[in-house]
């Protein structure tokens, strides 16, 4: 699975916090489309993500890691171990990057918007905290 | 120093954009609210498309502009120390050399030791030299909100107000010149110049009283700072005289401000903002205009003025090989439209004397109607012209225009041009 790197808020048990909030597991209503049917779609949108936390936008970072950081209340979270690249991660999940510094998590298929956030959220146990 | 503005990118733009309203967010203590939020999400992309160079650059900018918003330290400056001297002073190297990012990084490293109103002002200076004015404002607003007795602060604060919030930079300038006589002369020439740029943007019979006001603040300020023993004063006193010929031309008095404009180039014979404002305003009543023109284009300007007056009066002295060239040269420079479709006129007219075939005297006509619609005479200038072609016996009678209509065009955009030159306020301050 691709190595992938996220700034969110955490919970109490260091896990990233779910929900459709800034900088939660999951994503806004402006981060996925949804066709007639309600469902989210494969395309260019998704649950932004990047290859190293160093990569990560100075407005999500925490100002303890980056002088200059903007972001509030976040941790930098990774999941994964292999190349960044277009490719499966997780049940109903794809990793598509678009450029070399980011990429975003899209369903792998048309699915009901509810079953893609659910699959999304089914992978918090596999996020850690890693800001090394 | 030198001027080497920063490369700007889309990416960058739209970045640096954003942080400055996260910066607003932080300083109105609104950094925590939905909004906010928004504009966090809204840099995803296009911070994904700076280069690693701006991603640093803007990343030390976020950090500078936390020194805006974060309660200052009570140990800075710290005492200075032999380590700590060197490595401010490569820091002014680098800045001498435009070496912004190496400056501003060594300034945050380093400029602890460095009092904080020095310090906001050095790095408004960079960025002011790198381009990014919306962000040297901020820091030149910072050194004088910690020194508020630096009236070197507070005019290239008022400086860098006028290119960013000019709303702003009048409601400041109307403070100093409310107590004008208590302020230095470089800040009341400033403010001076920001309230007559402002009056170049309404009609003239409103702008009039401005200008009144302007002579009335001026004229002891000019007595003062003659008197005045200061090392600036020949920069203070030429750009009041610069100041006080402009409010006079523009309300009609056109010896006052030719006398002016001449005591002023006596200080500054090289002046080419002084010496293209004579000549157009002595245009057909001084001799000295065309020598003022020559040696302004000697000067290499690249205004439009003097080449276009130039080109008119050679016009009018029928040397039309030399009025062709005058205007293919002021055709390089940017102007208002009407100007330029002036210029196309005139080429055409010298071309067609010149005996140039009559596409190309058609195509020179047809352009300047083309660029401003309203040129009435330019089309009749063309029909003329056709007509002379259908009939060789008749020779055209062109329709060109008097020197004082002359000095009617593109006076609208001559009013609102600044007197004072940006570079050499920042050299003052």
């Amino acid at each position: 699975m691709p190595r992938m790197f996220r700034a969110m808020k955490k919970s109490e048990d260091d896990k990233p916090t779910v929900g459709r909030g800034f900088c939660e597991l999951g994503v806004r209503t402006s981060e996925i489309d949804t066709d007639s049917e309600g469902n989210a779609i494969p395309n260019e949108k998704g649950m932004s993500v990047a290859p190293h936390w160093r990569l990560l936008s100075l407005f999500v970072m925490p100002r303890r890691l980056v002088a200059g950081g903007r972001g509030k209340n976040t941790h930098c979270f990774r999941r994964g171990d292999g190349e960044f690249r277009q490719e499966a991660c997780g049940n109903g999940l794809e990793l598509v990057p678009d450029s070399v510094n980011h990429g975003v998590v899209r369903p792998a298929a048309a699915v009901p918007l509810a079953t893609f956030l659910q699959d999304l959220a089914n992978t918090r146990d596999e996020w850690v905290i890693d800001e090394s | 120093m030198p001027v080497r503005p920063f490369p700007q990118s889309p990416a960058f733009k739209q970045v640096v954009s954003g942080l400055l309203r996260m910066h607003q967010y932080t300083v109105e203590g609104q950094d925590d609210s939905e909004e906010a939020d928004a504009l966090r999400q809204s840099m995803d992309e296009p911070w994904a498309r700076l280069t690693a160079v701006e991603r640093d650059r803007i990343t030390g900018l976020s950090e500078d502009l936390y020194a805006i918003t974060d309660p200052p330290d009570p140990s800075v400056p710290l005492p200075m120390n032999p380590q700590a001297q060197g490595k401010l002073n490569e820091a002014y190297e680098a800045r001498e050399h435009g070496n912004w990012d190496r400056a501003l990084q060594l300034l945050r490293r380093w400029g602890k030791y460095v009092p904080a109103p020095l310090l906001a002002y050095v790095r408004a200076r960079i960025w002011d030299s790198a381009g990014v004015d919306q962000v040297a404002v901020l820091f030149f607003e910072q050194a004088s909100r910690l020194d508020p007795g630096n009236e070197n602060f507070r005019t290239m604060h008022l400086h860098a107000l006028r290119w960013t919030d000019i709303e702003r930079a009048k409601t400041i300038a109307e403070e100093v010149l409310h107590k004008s006589d208590t302020h230095s002369p470089a800040l009341v020439i400033q403010a001076a110049d920001v309230l007559f740029g402002a009056s170049g943007q309404v009609v003239e019979h409103d702008a009039a009283p401005n200008y009144r006001r302007l002579i009335g603040i001026l004229t002891p300020l000019l007595a003062r700072t003659i008197a005045e023993d200061d090392g600036d004063r020949s920069w203070h006193v030429g750009n009041i005289l610069f100041l006080l010929a402009a409010c006079h031309r523009w309300l009609g008095d056109t010896p006052k401000a030719y006398e002016y404009y001449s005591r002023a180039l006596a200080l500054d014979p090289q002046n080419e903002g002084l010496l293209i404002s004579r000549g157009v305003l002595g245009y057909g009543q001084y001799t000295t205009s065309i020598s003022d023109f020559q040696q302004a284009i000697r000067l290499g300007s690249q205004s439009i003025w003097p080449y276009y007056f130039l080109a008119h009066d050679l016009l009018q002295h029928d040397r039309m090989d030399e009025c062709r060239v005058m205007c293919v040269r002021a055709l390089e420079k940017s102007g208002p439209p009407r100007v330029r479709s002036e210029l196309h006129e005139f080429l055409g007219i010298a071309v067609a004397s010149l005996d140039y075939p009559t596409l190309l005297v058609q195509r020179e006509l047809e352009e300047a109607i083309r660029i401003d619609p309203s040129n009435e005479r330019a089309r009749h200038n063309l029909q003329a012209y056709l007509s002379s072609v259908e009939d060789p016996r008749s020779a055209v009678s062109w329709d060109r225009p008097s020197a004082s209509q002359a000095r009617g065009s593109g006076q609208p955009q001559r009013r609102t041009e600044s007197v004072i030159n940006k570079h050499e306020c920042v050299a003052l301050a």
